[in-house]
């Protein structure tokens, strides 16, 4: 399905959520910020005007009556249909957003958020899925350049060798690979991580940043992959391909 | 005088059979009662443990549904203060308006930090956590780099002390990065709490054989008798301790921690003296 209409100057946003208020103070916040809104009070209705608009991205919640933002995620995609997808997700549960990732959402972002970081994520994902490739996130298996990442599996490899990856590290790279060249801070990466940031504990994230460079033999002065954004964070810095989808 | 002899010792035999018989049944009572004690000790443990679960069950489900209640209106509200102070950017306004917006957007976002605090705790007391080999002596390095950052660190005199004989200080077993957020709070505590001038002193020691033990202890201002006894509670803050900017969720933070590693925490403190605190995690084995 085409959802980049050449007509549009703006993007349109579909915005689904059950909470008037939400709808009412969020939706004019996105018109404000260069987007054209339509919003939806809950997930039928969303897969509604998904039909009726082709939106260039959804933002919906995960809490709805009718059909839930997961829900609405899961059938646009067994329909192939690849709008992307920012999942509100609920409370910092690690295994709800492992989950919003494995199900193909692009991105997500917990509540109460900053409306300015909403702007972000979302011109974030357009950029990373505008000229109609395919999503990133949606893919089952992500490589670049000698590195293979099977996301399903939970196991990477560099050529033939498989790494040894804690599994929090190996969140890190699945998070850094299916967002390239955004320069992530570590606030972002730690509730990546742990569902929740922490002024004093992004620690954490360069721990599990040194892990995977170890493990790359990537230099941190000379990076293949792993870029260190000074004074803010880190960027994957190389090419991230999918191989081609089948079935 | 043989008949004598074998009645005296057969009598003898029989007193001693009885003494001995009495002895064993005494003796097996004693038993009895111990293990019956023993037993009912485990049960009132295993009691007290489930209905501390239960507890923390109920108040994790307590902090799921605030958290749902709160995080829509705060949604919107923070959204709206964006909004209004966007609006009135470029227009002609008065000091009063633009600090009532900034007021709302300020205050909105404090809630939206303390729910996240909240909701962190109830996160470590369920979630399921690494349990890997975690050398406490080299995270201990890390912490005390990281705590020197903090504002007013380089005014204290801090000192460090870990084991290197007659052996490295044993590992234990957890979640590194759970480690590192407890230590660094007490670390972080002990700055935050003292003054220009003061010593914290970090030491690191093995216990009987079985536990790591870390001790944080400053010269500061210390606790209020009052406020030792709640000072592992969430949302706790002491009474004279309100100009300084805190959540006071760090200290129940790490009992959590220390408690989802099988240890546990200790607190010493006189006020304008200082304060130590202890957490201990059950040693594994020797370091490397």
């Amino acid at each position: 399905m085409a959802h980049h209409s050449q007509a549009r100057q703006r993007p349109l946003v579909l915005l689904a959520d059950d909470e008037p208020d939400v709808l009412g103070a969020v939706g004019p916040f996105l018109t404000r910020s260069g987007f054209d809104v339509i919003t939806a009070a809950d997930g039928l209705l969303a897969l509604d005007e998904v039909d009726r608009h082709e939106p260039d991205l959804c933002v919906l919640d995960v809490l709805m009556p009718g059909a839930d933002g997961r829900e609405v995620l899961r059938r646009l995609r067994q329909r192939d249909d690849w709008v992307p997808v920012l999942l509100l997700t609920q409370v910092g549960e690690a295994v709800e957003r492992a989950m919003a990732l494995e199900e193909g959402a692009d991105d997500y972002l917990n509540k109460p958020f900053d409306p300015h970081e909403l702007v972000a994520r979302i011109r974030a994902v357009l950029r990373r899925t505008g000229g109609g490739r395919q999503p990133l996130a949606t893919a089952a298996e992500l490589s670049s350049g000698t590195l293979r990442l099977d996301r399903v599996a939970r196991r990477a490899w560099l050529g033939t060798r498989e790494l040894t990856l804690t599994p929090k590290a190996l969140t890190l790279l699945e998070y850094l690979m299916t967002h390239p060249d955004e320069a992530l801070s570590r606030q972002r990466l730690l509730e990546v991580l742990w569902g929740f940031d922490d002024a004093v504990g992004t620690r954490a994230v360069d721990n599990r940043i040194a892990e995977l460079r170890r493990a790359l033999g990537d230099d941190a002065a000379d990076p293949t992959w792993i870029d260190t954004v000074p004074g803010s964070g880190y960027r994957f810095g190389a090419e991230v391909s999918t191989p081609p989808r089948t079935g | 005088m043989d008949q004598t002899l074998v009645v005296t010792t057969s009598l003898a035999g029989a007193i001693g059979l009885a003494a001995l018989t009495a002895a064993l049944i005494a003796g097996v009572v004693v038993l009895t009662t111990r293990a019956h004690r023993r037993a009912l000790e485990h049960a009132r443990a295993a009691a007290r443990a489930e209905a501390a679960e239960a507890a923390a069950a109920s108040r994790a489900r307590l902090l799921i549904r605030l958290d749902h209640e709160l995080k829509n209106p705060l949604t919107a509200l923070r959204t709206a203060a964006a909004s209004a102070q966007q609006l009135l950017a470029g227009e002609e306004r008065s000091a009063e308006v633009e600090q009532a917006v900034a007021t709302i957007g300020g205050s909105s976002r404090r809630i939206a930090r303390l729910l996240a605090d909240l909701r962190k705790l109830a996160d470590v007391e369920t979630r399921e956590i690494d349990r890997r080999p975690v050398d406490l002596a080299a995270l201990l390095e890390l912490v005390v780099d990281d705590a020197r950052t903090a504002p007013g660190a380089e005014d204290r005199m801090f000192t460090t002390s870990v084991p290197r004989a007659p052996w490295p200080l044993p590992q234990v077993r957890g979640d590194e990065d759970l480690l590192h957020t407890a230590l660094l709070n007490l670390v972080t505590n002990a700055v935050k709490y003292s003054a220009d001038g003061d010593t914290i002193e970090v030491r690191a020691s093995e216990e009987a054989g079985a536990w790591v033990a870390i001790e944080v202890a400053d010269t500061g201002r210390g606790i209020a008798e009052d406020d030792q006894r709640v000072v592992w509670d969430e949302l706790s803050r002491g009474s004279d301790v309100r100009s300084i900017p805190g959540s006071g969720m760090g200290l129940a933070l790490v009992k959590a921690i220390a408690l989802r590693h099988d240890g546990r925490v200790e607190l010493r403190s006189r006020p304008r003296e200082g304060t130590s605190v202890r957490v201990l995690i059950p040693a594994i084995g020797p370091a490397r």
